[in-house]
């Protein structure tokens, strides 16, 4: 039986080879590694031994990590449906743009374009609990009332989201954008012949023929979110008491700041089973909306 | 096979061939890094004393016809590069330890008794409190540099205001200091004290529970968190955060900076960095800056102290230069150029290098002079316990700000101390692992 169906399948796999090996490398064997460490007490100085599931059954019984969870799935649900929202309207909005056009759509992009670090402590300024900006202009407008930004965990919550949709609206705006102008405008025509509103255009025509581009978009913000590290480690660092603090903190704080390399590995590890599913069942529905095309 | 592709190939062969250079590059080691000794510091408040260390440094350097490079980091990034540098094996030749590190890396720390005996000989005994941080099991992990403690810093134009004075500022009792805390609120300059999860929230709470008598570990890593004198800390707390500003819970560690330069402030915690900002600034007010001992409470008053030792990694490439390096910027001579530069915020930490005129001669930086007895380290375990991996843990954890927020936080009392204890649980298990 041959390895390969023909020279050039032969040729593909040759040149695909570096890409095979950095892939692998820097990722898979990382993955399997962390996977391998999350099953063992390894710690700073210490190789460890093999303990089983007791890391898994660890973090179960702890407080602070059924909170880590929670805070993670509450961070995603609300800034992935934020971001959907907006990115639609932005898109909506930059499709039917002709003059200035270009602006706005440099000016939508930019959030997207400076770097994330940047963004996060130029928000943190404004959400500075002694000096807000935004606290200023709220008393600037005839009010004494101050929100507590950054000091109370619901409102810290809040204040990140926020900044996490801020960033990542641009990348939802321009997806959906190029979803929408890929659709066939002879149908818009049709509809508007048939007395259609705007509305049931956007709900019967619309909608349906950008759900593969919405499905890859959700598919890759939720990766992106769920794991989001950056932000929460600039502007709250977790706090306060836990109430931002996300999976990918929580595994390096455990991990890394304190030493439990096993610990941390399993904290990264556990949400895999579960991004596994999501992705599986997103990509199906992208490769059945292609195929009924 | 590459009939019509050469030019393709010839593009995957230099591809490759970069990648491998590259690769070389970051792995090999050149014959500089043989005579160079590297450094991980943090990076410090203040930028006159981190020039100083710089400037001995390359001095040493100079006269040892070796190289010298110090990496200034954020102190909150300390621990995770030094772990990630003992996983691949290889790093600096010189790492800091805060308090109790020597604990949580003594597998990767070299013996360094010999180079601690004859700084000794020179310096004179190590603080106690140094040697309880730095001593692990009878084998010295950590050389102690210096130290540098969280008293009192107050404004005593707004101290005066409402009718206090520094003798009654250096003498205060926790509940006179309600008293003041009432007061000050109500004249428009509260009291701010720390107690968000940051290491300025480590060293108020934990002088606070220690003048309580309230501590998180016993002998043994037995846990006596769950006490009723945790409960009078806490509840004490509470008391005073209605006179506090309502954001405290969101400050970094530069939030109680900001909030007395600012002149809002009238009374917090802090390392005399506040006052040597606002004589470096040329603040207005600057003169009105004065630092007290920590208010008294039923077990007296406590100096939340941080020791700052130097470690020597095992896997550092210049172990012996890299100890004489330490015992030349320990020298009496570059040990005062340094303190002065940072202008009181680094103290000795040995007996034979503590001439202390640099803050007895100065009136607002006297008050931090309280003596080496009421020393507690920051996260230290507690009063009749040695540390451990297990109480440094917790302290980078921000065990204990996180126990006096959920309380403040509306989770009832015994909520917050059981939650404590099952940190402390984990903590003690892993340490056991």
């Amino acid at each position: 039986m041959k390895l390969f169906r023909n020279e050039e399948e032969r040729t593909a796999y040759f040149y695909l080879l570096p890409a095979i090996i950095v892939v692998f490398g820097f990722i898979g064997y990382p993955f399997v590694y962390s996977i391998y460490l999350s099953f063992t007490n390894a710690g700073i100085g210490k190789s460890g031994s093999f303990i089983g599931i007791l890391n898994y059954l660890n973090l179960l019984k702890s407080s602070t990590f059924r909170q880590v969870l929670f805070n993670s799935l509450v961070f995603t649900i609300i800034a992935i449906s934020i971001k959907m929202f907006f990115g639609m309207i932005f898109a909506l909005i930059m499709q039917h743009l002709r003059r200035a056009g270009k602006l706005v759509k440099t000016l939508i992009m930019l959030p997207w374009v400076v770097p994330t670090s940047l963004s996060a402590i130029a928000w943190w300024w404004m959400y500075n609990p002694n000096y807000s900006i935004f606290n200023w202009i709220i008393n600037k407008l005839g009010t004494d009332y101050r929100v507590h930004w950054l000091s109370l965990p619901k409102t810290a919550m809040l204040s990140v989201i926020i900044v996490n949709s801020w960033i990542g609206i641009p990348f939802f705006a321009i997806s959906i954008l190029s979803g929408l102008i890929s659709i066939d405008i002879e149908l818009y025509e049709a509809a508007d012949s048939e007395g259609a509103k705007g509305y049931q255009k956007f709900i019967y025509i619309t909608l349906p023929l950008i759900k593969p581009v919405l499905a890859v978009v959700l598919l890759f913000s939720t990766l992106m979110t769920i794991s989001e590290f950056n932000i929460i480690y600039i502007i709250t660092n977790g706090g306060p008491l836990f109430g931002t603090t996300l999976l990918s903190l929580y595994a390096y704080q455990q991990g890394i700041s304190n030493g439990v390399i096993s610990r941390g590995a399993a904290i990264s590890i556990f949400i895999f089973p579960l991004l596994f599913i999501v992705s599986y069942f997103q990509l199906r529905m992208v490769r059945k909306g292609i195929s009924k095309r | 096979m590459f009939k019509n592709n050469k030019l393709y190939l010839k593009i995957l062969v230099v591809n490759i061939v970069c990648c491998l250079i590259l690769t070389l590059c970051l792995t090999v080691t050149t014959a500089a890094e043989d005579t160079e000794v590297s450094l991980l510091l943090f990076i410090h408040y203040s930028q006159a004393a981190q020039d100083t260390i710089q400037k001995q440094a390359e001095k040493w350097a100079a006269n040892k016809g070796v190289r010298v490079k110090i990496d200034f980091v954020e102190d909150t990034s300390l621990a995770s590069m030094i772990t990630s540098e003992s996983q691949i094996g290889k790093g600096h030749d010189i790492i800091p330890l805060r308090e109790s590190d020597a604990y949580l890396f003594e597998k990767i720390l070299t013996d360094v008794s010999s180079v601690v005996e004859e700084i000794q000989k020179t310096n004179g005994q190590a603080y106690d409190i140094a040697k309880i941080g730095d001593n692990v099991n009878g084998i010295w992990r950590g050389i102690p540099w210096y130290h540098d403690t969280a008293p009192m810093l107050y404004r005593k134009d707004y101290i005066e205001e409402v009718g206090y004075t520094v003798e009654d500022m250096n003498n205060m009792t926790i509940d006179e200091f309600l008293v003041l805390a009432k007061k000050l609120k109500e004249s428009g300059h509260p009291v701010g004290m720390q107690c968000a999860q940051i290491p300025d929230g480590n060293a108020t709470l934990g002088s606070l529970m220690y003048s309580f008598g309230s501590y998180l570990f016993g002998p043994d890593n037995t846990i006596i968190i769950d006490s009723k004198e945790t409960r009078q800390a806490l509840e004490y707390f509470k008391n005073l955060y209605q006179y506090m500003p309502e954001d405290l819970l969101g400050w970094d560690n530069s939030g109680n900076n900001q909030f007395m330069l600012s002149k809002e402030g009238g009374v917090t915690g802090n390392t005399p960095s506040i006052y040597a900002t606002a004589q470096d600034d040329n603040i207005a007010f600057k003169d009105q800056l004065y630092h007290a001992p920590n208010p008294f409470g039923p077990k007296g008053s406590w100096d939340a102290v941080t020791v700052w030792s130097f470690g020597i990694p095992v896997y550092a490439k210049n172990k012996d230069l890299a100890a004489d390096l330490i015992k030349y910027l320990l020298t009496w001579d570059n040990f005062y150029e340094h303190a002065k530069s940072a202008r009181g915020f680094d103290m000795p930490v040995y007996n034979g290098l503590d001439d202390l005129s640099i803050w007895t001669d100065n009136p607002n930086l006297s008050g931090i002079v309280t003596g080496k007895d009421n020393f507690m380290s920051v996260g230290a375990p507690g009063i009749n316990a040695l540390p451990s991996a297990a109480s440094q843990r917790a302290n980078i954890s921000y065990t204990v700000p996180i126990m006096f927020g959920k309380y403040l936080t509306g989770t009832s009392i015994d909520e917050a101390i059981k939650w404590t204890v099952n940190e402390l649980k984990r903590f003690v298990e892993e340490e056991n692992q």
